[in-house]
């Protein structure tokens, strides 16, 4: 699923061949938090094995709550998700087995900051997957240098800039060897001129064949990298489609006039 | 008659804060284990956990320690029909009150940890015993040690009430003698000084651990 360097024939070869099966189909997902805000009312989405999602959409739209809810960070009360053949019930026994193979990176980086930069990335495999030291060394070294981290590797994520920490975020995602990445805002707080690093790293990453969910507001990227942009707007999914059909010709008018907010 | 001076008063008074130090020992290793079950009972996010720890620590830091004396001195003799030593009803006692405020103290702490910390290690996969151990504790455990220390503080202060049910510690002796030597002005000096001693280094370090541990 990932090959070790970004060979554009490859990584095209592999898009091809996994084209047809979906791995994250949600069906009339609807979600009620605790003081009865009805913040997701019925949300559809089917992902297929390697294809860049991009959702967009206004704030408190409730993109996070939609994406936290394919790793069951967030629990839902109707409809169904299914992850590459799992449903998640609502009250799952077993999350961890799904969250092992769903990656997620979030807008505030969260890494731990107790470790360094490269125990951070090794501990899942190590308490999760029950990897041995060495063996989650030399992966974490690998993807380290994948996301040109490598020889930060013994800092703590204090010392190093933003941009480098939603690196390292990435790298630590990677490490479970997810099928499926998640990114919320993974850009949002960052200063404008490391923005650039970390879509460059997604992008990698979307070249190498990996299925990705994205909630950003990256339009550049969105068009480069996704196979589909979908607008989410008070719970609901407005509008989906082909970068080139989202951004150029919208549908909707809450596409046009969000699209216009988003592109001065 | 026995000649009292400075220095054999001195020494008696020390001699019996051995047992000022012993209690207050037993007290922080004894409260600092059933603290720590009551913390992990306080922050589970199952009710019927969660409930008995806060009705436990409530209890306990809401009514005055002497009281908690007397009622585990006289009221375990009365219900139990067995009759407990002034060591055991002290040590019994003192850890219940430690153990009530480092829970707290231990909990403060764990709730100071962003959020994002438990939920980067839930989306991991890491279960939520490792979610603790291996995220939520160690950066809390640095967080707590100078609130911890600084509590040791009220834990050596609080044994002089064990006094009262007859356990001879420092405050006990020093009444003792004062009674003999009709010197009480002198002889509660030297104790408050001897209590001093014990309790300023650990503020102290308290402080100094505090300014150490300023993150960001
Ligand atoms: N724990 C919660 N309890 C109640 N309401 C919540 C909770 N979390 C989020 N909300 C509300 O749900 C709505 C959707 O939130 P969500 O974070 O999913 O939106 P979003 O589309 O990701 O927005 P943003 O672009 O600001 O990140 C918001 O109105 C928010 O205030
Ligand atoms: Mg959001």
């Amino acid at each position: 699923m990932t090959s070790p360097h970004l060979d554009p024939a490859t990584a095209a070869a592999q898009a091809v061949d996994s084209v047809s099966d979906a791995i994250i189909i949600a069906e009339g997902v609807e979600k009620w938090y605790s003081n009865n805000f009805h913040v997701l009312k019925g949300v559809d989405l089917t992902v297929r094995r390697g294809e860049v999602v991009v959702i967009m959409g206004p704030s408190g739209s409730g993109k996070s709550t939609f994406i936290r809810t394919f790793n069951a960070l967030e629990p839902y009360q109707k409809g169904r998700i299914e992850i590459d053949g799992i449903v998640l019930a609502p009250k799952m026994r077993n999350v961890e087995a799904i969250r092992r193979e769903v990656g997620m990176v979030f807008q505030q980086f969260n890494l731990f900051p107790h470790l360094t930069v490269l125990e951070n990335v090794m501990l899942a495999p190590m308490e999760v997957r029950g990897w041995k030291k060495a063996q989650a060394k030399d992966k974490a070294g690998e993807l380290l240098e994948r996301v040109g981290i490598l020889s930060q590797a013994q800092k703590y994520p204090g010392q190093l800039s933003g941009g480098q920490q939603q690196r390292v975020a990435i790298a630590r995602a990677l490490a479970m060897q997810p099928k499926v990445m998640l990114f919320d805002e993974p850009t949002s707080a960052l200063d404008p001129e490391m923005v650039r690093e970390v879509l460059d790293v997604m992008r990698t990453l979307a070249a190498d064949g990996m299925t990705m969910v994205c909630v950003t507001h990256e339009v550049g990227f969105a068009r480069e990298v996704a196979d589909r942009a979908v607008l989410m707007a008070d719970g609901l999914i407005v509008e989906e489609g082909t970068p080139q059909q989202f951004f150029s010709n919208p549908q909707r008018d809450r596409t046009r006039q969000f699209l216009s907010q988003i592109l001065h | 008659m026995q000649d009292f001076t400075l220095t054999n008063i001195t020494y008696s008074l020390l001699l019996a804060t051995r047992w000022t130090i012993v209690l207050s020992l037993i007290a922080f290793a004894g409260g600092g284990l059933v603290g720590f079950l009551l913390m992990l009972m306080r922050i589970s996010p199952l009710t019927w956990v969660r409930v008995p720890s806060v009705v436990y620590i409530e209890f306990f830091q809401g009514t005055p320690l002497i009281m908690q004396l007397f009622l585990v001195f006289f009221g375990i003799s009365v219900l139990f029909q067995i009759n407990l030593s002034a060591w055991e009803a002290a040590t019994i006692a003192l850890t219940t009150y430690t153990s009530a405020f480092l829970a707290d103290i231990w909990r403060g702490s764990i709730e100071a940890i962003p959020s994002g910390q438990w939920e980067a290690a839930r989306a991991l996969g890491l279960n939520y015993f490792k979610q603790l151990r291996r995220i939520i504790l160690p950066q809390a455990v640095k967080m707590s040690v100078p609130p911890t220390v600084g509590f040791a503080v009220q834990v050596v202060k609080g044994t002089s009430l064990a006094s009262v049910i007859g356990f001879v510690e420092l405050t006990r002796s020093a009444a003792s003698i004062s009674n003999v030597t009709f010197q009480p002005f002198l002889v509660f000096s030297i104790a408050a000084v001897i209590y001093f001693c014990l309790c300023f280094p650990l503020s102290l370090l308290s402080k100094r651990l505090e300014s150490q541990f300023v993150f960001e």
